[in-house]
Order: structure tokens, then sequence, then C-alpha cells
């Protein structure tokens, strides 16, 4: 999974830099067949604009369903030919977690994500372009961070046997893959808000039996696959 | 226009989201019990052994763990997590033999943040009086939250 996910990236930066290229070559050509003999020649160009973003999702989090858990994140995302949106995510997560058996987790950490969007409102012909923007992408995620687990009790009833012990900075990482989908509107000139909706995926399961933080910072709460929403608001440089 | 009414339909669904809270249960098997199967053998085959009654307990224990139990085919004991063997008093009917399993390790066997830990073992050796038992076999040395049959009691 893990290779078909670096694969299926390395290809689409492949199909937009091709993409580009040939547009490059072939946009003279054809402005060359249109416009009068001395007319100068107009090339779009492949990189457009960077956008800033700052997910406040957390804040919104807080308010509505506060709980143990906090991440904060921003993303740089490029525009290229108005189609294709490379991005890298950085962002803090931790928890602060006691469970219904009294066993406590915490940690935090640093996340990384890169990944590519593709816009999906297409642009009519003649019409302004559309500064409003459908996403839909993938992200390959990683984290490595320590934890500690704490008040691990193990009863033994029968033999009146009680057990208590903690397990403080053990190390881990996590690789996980991401569908996102989202929407970015214009509110302002430059000024963007929106919102991103991932499905999460674990790319390597924990070993029966071993040891599995509750949390991973950028993950979300350690299940198999997770939801996660970014609130965002960016600015377009 | 249509596009800014599904914007907005998808960011309250978004919204939706970020309530949503998650719920703690541990739903796995958290019970570690070696699983003990009475055999008989007949010249041709093996037969589970349906024992009429059975009272079994730990030693040093006052509790019974089975108390006159009747028509019963295996059991389920602990084992002591804090040593590395542990005796059991079985009556067969009338008849009565000491179990001691002896074991390698007890390993923390973590399930999961709601269902915290148990101990696995693996058993090295089964040592017992030959008064209704005869034989014993170790089907299976691992003892964890699978309910596998462990060990086979022979009484012939």
């Amino acid at each position: 999974m893990y290779k078909f996910l670096i694969i299926s990236i390395l290809s689409l930066f492949s199909v937009f830099s091709t993409q580009a290229q040939s547009k490059q070559t072939n946009k003279p050509e054809t402005a060359l067949k249109k416009s009068k003999p001395d007319s100068v020649k107009v090339s779009t160009p492949i990189f457009k604009n960077l956008r800033l973003d700052i997910d406040v999702a957390p804040v919104l989090k807080n308010i509505f369903a506060a709980d143990d858990t906090y991440s904060f994140e921003t993303g740089l995302q490029a525009n290229l030919l108005n189609k294709y949106y490379p991005i890298i995510e950085l962002g803090y997560g931790g928890a602060n977690h006691t469970s219904s058996t009294d066993i406590g987790f915490i940690t935090n950490g640093l996340f990384g994500r890169i990944g590519l969007d593709f816009n999906l409102l297409k642009q009519k012909e003649g019409k302004k372009l559309s500064s409003n923007l459908i996403l839909a992408g993938l992200r390959l995620g990683y984290s490595k961070f320590n934890y500690d687990l704490t008040n691990i009790v193990i009863n033994n009833d029968y033999w009146n046997e009680k057990t208590q012990y903690d397990i403080l900075n053990e190390s881990t990482s996590k690789l996980w893959f991401e569908i996102v989908f989202g929407v970015k509107v214009e509110i302002s000139k430059n000024i963007y808000m929106g919102w991103t909706i991932r499905n999460k995926r674990t790319i390597k399961e924990a070993a029966l039996g071993t040891l599995n933080p509750w949390f991973a910072p950028g993950y979300g709460i350690n299940s198999l696959s997770n939801i996660g929403i970014n609130y965002m608001i960016g600015y377009k440089f | 226009m249509k596009i800014f009414k599904l914007i907005t339909f998808l960011t309250l669904v978004a919204f939706g989201f970020i309530a949503c809270t998650t719920t703690e249960n541990c739903t796995e098997e958290k019970s570690v019990n070696m699983q003990i199967g009475f055999y008989t053998n007949n010249p041709t085959s093996t037969n589970a052994l349906n024992i009429d009654s059975i009272w079994v307990r730990g030693l040093g224990v006052d509790s019974f763990l089975y108390k006159k139990k009747t028509a019963i085919k295996s059991i389920l004991v602990p084992l002591k997590d804090l040593d590395i063997h542990t005796d059991y008093i079985v009556r067969f009917n009338n008849i009565t033999d000491t179990i001691s399993v002896f074991y390698q390790s007890n390993n923390q066997y973590y399930l999961s943040l709601e269902c915290g830990c148990v101990v696995s073992h693996t058993i090295d050796e089964v040592i017992f009086t030959k008064n209704f038992i005869k034989s014993v076999i170790i089907t299976n040395r691992n003892i964890n939250t699978l309910s596998t049959e462990n060990v086979q009691i022979f009484n012939n």
C-alpha cells in the first residue's frame, strides 16, 4: 500500500510536469497560427501562487467539543496551472487522556505531511477564472514521538494478585496516508477560508500484544482508520 | 449558485464531524486461563471424557474454581501472574489429584488503553499425582486470551 501511494504521488507529479511542458511547447504554435506575424508570444507560467493556511479547527473544537487531545497545523500549498496543488503540512499535536480503566496516556510531538490536490472546479472558457477551489487529493503523513502510559494495573482476582506499573518515554513512529477532500473560498482579496475532510489510513499496524499508542500526532486516535477535519484560513501570496 | 449551496451543506457536515466524540469500551477478551480437557484412550481412538462431578481449587486458596460441577469435559484455570508455577487440587468424583504447572515466563500482553494489559504464559512442564490421572499431554504451550486447549488429561 505504501509503495502504491508513493508511486501514485510521483506519477501525479510527473503528469503535471509533462502537461506543463507540453503546454509550454504547444501554446506558442497555436498562438502563432492565430496571431498576427508581429504579435508577442504569451506563455502560461506553471507556478501561479502560494497559499499559506492555518488550521483554526482546534479553536472551534475547544468551543464545541472540548476533549483531551489537541492539534495545531499549518500548510503551504502551491498552485500549478490552476489544476495541481502540491502541499506540505506541518503541525504539533498531543494528548493527555485517562481511559475508563484509569490508565493514563500522555504524548506530544511534531508531524508532517506531503501530498497533492487537484482542483475539481471546471473553469468555463471565456469566463473569468474562479478563485474558489474544490480540492481532492492524497497525503502521506509521518510522526515520530514519545509517549507515557501510567497506572497500568493487572488484577488476578482468584490468586489475589495485583501488579501496577508505568511505561515512560516509549518511542515510536507512525506512517499513514490520507484521502482528502476540501473546499477553499476566497472571501476577500487573497484571503481564503475553507475546510478539508480526511480519511486517514494506517500503513503498518502494530503487532498484536505489543504496545500501541492511543493517539498519534497528526493522525488522531490510533485506530486502523480515522477521520480528520481542518478548518483553514489562508493567505495567497 | 449551486456550488455555494453544496459548499454550505458540506461545511455543515464538516462541523458535524468536529462535534463527534469517540466512545470508550473494552470489547476484547481479557481472561487468560489454561484450558484442560479430559480424555480416555481406547485401543483404537481417543474420546472426550465426561467427568460426573469435579471440584477444582488452587493450592493455598479456599475458594473453588469448580465446585461439584457435573458432566464436564474441560476446565479453565487461571495461573499465578507473579510466580512461575501454580498448583491445583482436583477432585474427580471421589479421587483427588494434584496438578503442578511450571511455566517459563509471565509476559505482559498489551491489549489497548481501554482494556489495559493481561499476563500471558508459556507452559514448560506439567507434573501430577497418578490417582485418577494416568497421563498428561501439553497440546499448546501458549496461554493467552485465545480460548484453545492447552493440556489433555487421560485417565487410562
